[in-house]
């Protein structure tokens, strides 16, 4: 901060060394950069005038004061200078010029906003399924961050259910910090109204159920406090506002209206709001019921069972209570069940975690993050894009550019003009992303298949996403709009101005043809992966899961509801699938509680078995089935050894079981295990047969124990009829019905499904994976080729005169296509090349998720690269007509 | 080119002082009788949109004057646009038949 520049003063009063100190004093005030510039102005202006003043004779006294007032103007100078970096005003002049510039050219405009709306869209859309899965999974749930799950969990399983009782002591205890706990069970039922039975599901709930989720009903009254109290006493419902609409046309007297629910009549309190869907994440539930009338909807009498749980129970955090101190809490409370009853609770504790990491959206959220890395991707493609599209107008301004140059503008203001025009681009795009993201957001429901149980996610566009969207505008200004704005400023102004065609672009250009290649490499990237997802799920459509049965059809029965008990409801089992066996195309029948692959639940029970010594903590549990005659037959799972289940094991006959090949191994090492006994519940049970392992909850699961038990020994009512065919399916289904009607009128199928059909539930993920993918991969591919037809076309336009002088010369119409074609095809030769060998990267990196496909799958590859040369051969195509039909005499007379 | 922005009346005198050869602070302060509370944010302003443009003086040539470096302003194309639109605009600005300056006794 020297005054240097004054070492010429020939007089240097007092007063004005004392005016310059404290001048210093303030020039904090001015931006470092300038500071040491203001001070020596201010210095020379001084000494001017304090040279002025001696002239005029002044005293030093009123010197000083005059000096001092001059020196006043230092101050606003001084923020005047600050304010300028980032004035309002200026940033307002900028935005009305760029408005201008985007009137001028509303071809330009409208691509580069469509671009960005596609890209900001598609990630906004993907970020509101995550959210939606991840923060609020319950549609029509206020505050549910501040929800736990808790949870049941041995040494070596987690995510299991709890039982009543402890349910009730749990919420007895009220662990610190949480404000309620809830429970229910998700139940299908039967509902007669008038006339037909329909299929509904519903659930179980704990009386305090809707306070617990904050939920009014918008007519009735939910469940009261005593409701809960008495078992088998308050046949109460709570409906849907969505079965209250399909089911009662949304008469305000279905309240009050007694309705039919697995054969008890139930009274209905109360409709639910429209938007709220019940406990489960994803699943729409249509009707709830107080847990207390358990032994009316579900077989046993569980109220009072301490051991073994089919309760989930939810826990709402308190005001101000964390969730970690919470857990830590429910932690305690779980040990102190295990001390109270140490019979039913061994070696069970009880956690808590997030929503999102229970039920269908922990098994969602692995897909949704490689989505969401895919979508990025495209975004990038858009920021490339936007770039190029920058690049091609910076350098159409050049001349603009350098004219505001040479008048004085500096580089700075240059910069933050084309900024303000990217971010007002960014801006617009967001906008437009936002409501395309609106639109698509509800897509995530159309990937849903048909299940038993409806499934919806809901996702929709609210707070946070808008703030998303809005955050990946700004980045994307950063990342396609600097670049551009860089290189413009860097103008050499007197080379621009002179030259009168802008053919300066070289540079630029250049960096335009690597833009358009990295999106050509891009969008390649994710074509190949969403291929090679395509293929995979159809690879894992033909992957052994330990059963054949692929032709044929599920119906679900339920005999409760019909008046059956245990006697009469065995030998209609046995009459029903003798009369369906005997159906024409018909080859096997069997009943089963569940078809493997539903990606429901599974049963488990904990098993002693005779001569087995569990290690320290080791807890034996097997999976399970309760499964009809012929079963294995039926199913087509071949018996290892021993029997299947028949017609003779039925209730007095000697209990008994077939065992997996996993289980026989694990607890029978090198010994012969049919023959051998195991304990559940009372008496020893029998292991008469082996069958070949198989997969029972989800294609990707490990090896697990594995237990069929006779469903007509320990009787259920509601079964799912399996029938395997040698024909279409479906076209033995009015046989079937038949049938069942012949054997009871009264008696509806219900979720009659083909195999087919089923064996798509399993894959519906890895289907959403695939499709999602393939319209990233499509979206991408339409950005490049956008990106790449701007090139060409701008490259065309460039080389008018030379296209024209050509033709002048006697190029005829296809030279010059050719010409304007040949360097599309050649960028895009160089973009498929590296994108190759990038998605040959990206294979390795997702050949985990691929069933049945390599990374390197040739198809895929292949299939990509031409589907890609077509799409560039077209997008380069439109340009090169174009050059070909120019009229020569016009494009030479283009300036 | 975009139109020359309009300017206030201050910043039009301090154009005109510039163009007529009044080219640093403390000089455009004696032609136009403004304050240096307004002298030098405005030339600060009119700098940044591009209507002045400055230069620092020679450090040695201000040494052989015996004086300390003065930062001249001159006028851009776009400056001179602008002025002549506000000499157009501001009649108080242009000179007055019988009003001419005197010569310098």
């Amino acid at each position: 901060m020297s005054l240097g520049r004054r070492s010429g003063a020939s007089r240097e009063g007092d007063g004005l060394r004392g005016v310059l100190l404290l001048l210093a004093a303030f020039a904090f005030l001015v931006p470092r950069s300038r500071r040491s510039a203001w001070l020596e102005q201010w210095g020379a202006e001084l000494w001017h005038y304090d040279q002025w003043l001696t002239r005029e004779g002044a005293g030093s006294a009123a010197s000083f004061l005059r000096l001092l007032a001059r020196a006043s103007g230092a101050v606003p100078h001084a923020i005047t200078i600050r304010l300028l970096q980032w004035s309002p005003h200026m940033i307002l002049n900028d935005v009305k010029f760029a408005w201008r510039m985007f009137v001028r050219r509303r071809a330009f405009t409208a691509v580069a906003v469509l671009i960005l709306a596609l890209g900001i869209g598609a990630n906004t859309t993907i970020f509101s399924w995550t959210q939606t899965v991840l923060l609020s999974p319950l549609s029509g749930v206020a505050d549910q961050g501040r929800i736990l799950v808790v949870q049941s969990a041995t040494a070596e399983r987690d995510g299991l259910s709890v039982s009543y009782p402890n349910f009730q002591d749990l919420r007895a205890a009220k662990p610190d910090g949480i404000a309620d706990f809830v429970a229910f069970r998700l139940l299908p039922m039967n509902l007669r109204a008038d006339s037909e039975p329909i299929r509904v599901f519903g659930e179980l709930v704990s009386a305090n159920f809707f306070d617990f989720f904050g939920v009014r009903p918008v007519l009735g009254r939910g469940f009261r406090a005593d409701e809960g109290l008495v078992a088998d006493r308050d046949a109460v419902a709570v409906i849907s506002h969505d079965l209250w609409v399909r089911a009662f046309a949304a008469d305000p007297s279905t309240v009050g209206r007694c309705v039919m629910l697995n054969g008890r009549s139930f009274t209905i309190v109360g409709i639910a709001p429209a938007d709220f869907h019940g406990s489960v994440a994803a699943v729409v539930l249509d009707i709830y019921v107080p847990v207390t009338m358990q032994k009316a909807l579900l077989s046993g009498d569980r109220l009072s069972q301490r051991a073994g749980g089919w309760l989930e129970v939810y826990a709402r955090l308190a005001d101000g209570a964390a969730a970690r101190q919470v857990q830590a809490n429910i932690g305690v409370a779980g040990a102190r069940l295990v001390a109270q009853y140490p019979d039913a609770n061994r070696s069970r504790e009880l956690r808590a975690v997030p929503l999102w990491r229970a039920g269908a959206s922990s098994v969602l959220l692995p897909v949704l993050a490689t989505l969401m890395a895919m979508v990025l991707v495209v975004l990038l493609i858009a920021s490339a894009n936007l770039a190029g599209l920058l690049l091609a107008s910076a350098a159409a301004r050049q001349r603009e550019i350098a004219v505001r140059l040479a008048v004085g503008a500096s580089r700075w203001q240059v910069i933050r003009q084309m900024l303000v025009e990217t971010l007002l681009l960014s801006a617009a795009g967001c906008v437009g992303g936002l409501v395309f993201a609106r639109w698509a957001a509800g897509l995530l429901d159309a990937f849903v298949p048909r299940t038993p149980f409806p499934l919806r996610f809901d996702a929709h566009i609210d707070a946070y996403s808008i703030m998303f969207a809005m955050a990946i505008s700004i980045a994307t200004t950063i990342v396609a709009g600097v670049m551009p704005a860089l290189r413009a400023s860097r103008l050499q102004v007197g080379v621009t101005l002179k030259d009168a065609s802008p053919s300066t672009a070289g540079q630029a250009g250049r960096v335009r043809r690597m833009l358009v290649v990295a999106q050509v490499g891009l969008s390649v990237v994710l074509l190949v992966c969403a291929s090679l997802f395509a293929r995979s799920l159809t690879h894992s459509g033909s992957m052994d899961p330990g059963f054949s049965l692929r032709n044929g059809l599920l119906a679900s029965i339920d005999l409760q509801p019909a008046g059956y008990d245990a006697a009469r409801g065995s030998v209609f089992l046995q009459q029903l699938l003798d009369s369906v066996s005997t159906i024409p195309h018909v080859t096997g029948a069997t009943v089963a509680r569940t078809m493997p692959l539903d990606l429901g639940g599974s049963s488990d029970m904990t098993v002693s078995i005779d001569g087995y010594a569990p290690r320290d903590g080791e807890e034996v549990m097997a999976y399970y089935n309760q499964v009809g005659p012929a079963y294995f037959e039926t199913m087509g799972i071949p018996l290892v050894q021993g029997r299947g289940i028949t017609r003779h094991d039925v209730a007095g006959q000697p209990a008994v079981a077939v065992i997996n090949e996993t289980m026989a191994r694990r607890y029978w090492p090198g010994r012969d295990a049919v023959g051998a006994t195991m304990r559940f519940g009372s008496g020893p049970v029998t292991i008469v047969g082996i069958a070949h392992d198989g997969k029972y909850s989800r294609l990707s699961e490990a090896p697990r124990n594995y237990m069929y038990l006779p469903a007509l020994q320990s009787y259920r009512p509601d079964l799912l009829l399996h029938v395997r065919t040698d024909a279409d399916a479906a076209g033995v289904l009015p046989a079937i019905r038949a049938v069942v009607h012949d054997l009871d009128p009264n008696l509806p199928l219900f979720d009659v499904r083909t195999i087919d059909q089923h064996m798509r539930l399993s894959m519906f993920i890895a289907r959403m994976a695939a499709s999602m993918l393939g319209v990233f991969g499509a979206l991408g591919l339409l950005l490049a080729s956008v990106g790449l037809y701007g090139v060409i076309a701008f490259n065309a336009t460039q080389r008018t005169r030379e296209i024209g002088l050509r033709m002048a010369l006697g190029a005829a119409q296809q030279d010059v296509a050719w010409l304007v074609m040949r360097q599309g095809l050649a960028l895009s030769a160089i973009g498929l090349t590296t994108g190759l060998l990038l998605a040959f990267g990206a294979g390795q990196v997702l050949a985990k998720q691929l069933v049945g496909v390599s990374p390197g799958d040739p198809i895929s590859f292949a299939g990509t690269a031409i589907v890609l040369l077509l799409v560039a051969s077209l997008a380069s195509a439109i340009p090169a007509r174009r050059a070909a039909r120019l009229d020569p005499l016009v494009a030479l007379r283009r300036d | 080119m975009p139109k020359a922005p309009s300017l206030s009346f201050g910043a039009a005198a301090i154009l005109h002082a510039v163009a007529s050869r009044s080219r640093f602070g403390f000089d455009i302060m004696q032609a136009t009788g403004l304050t240096s509370g307004t002298v030098y944010p405005t030339l600060e302003r009119l700098e940044a949109s591009g209507l002045l443009k400055s230069k620092w003086e020679d450090a040695a040539e201000a040494h052989a004057a015996g004086r300390p470096a003065r930062r001249y302003f001159t006028l851009t194309a776009a400056g001179a646009t602008a002025l002549r639109a506000a000499l157009a605009k501001y009649r108080a600005l242009r000179p007055l038949p019988g009003f001419a300056p005197e010569q310098a006794s």
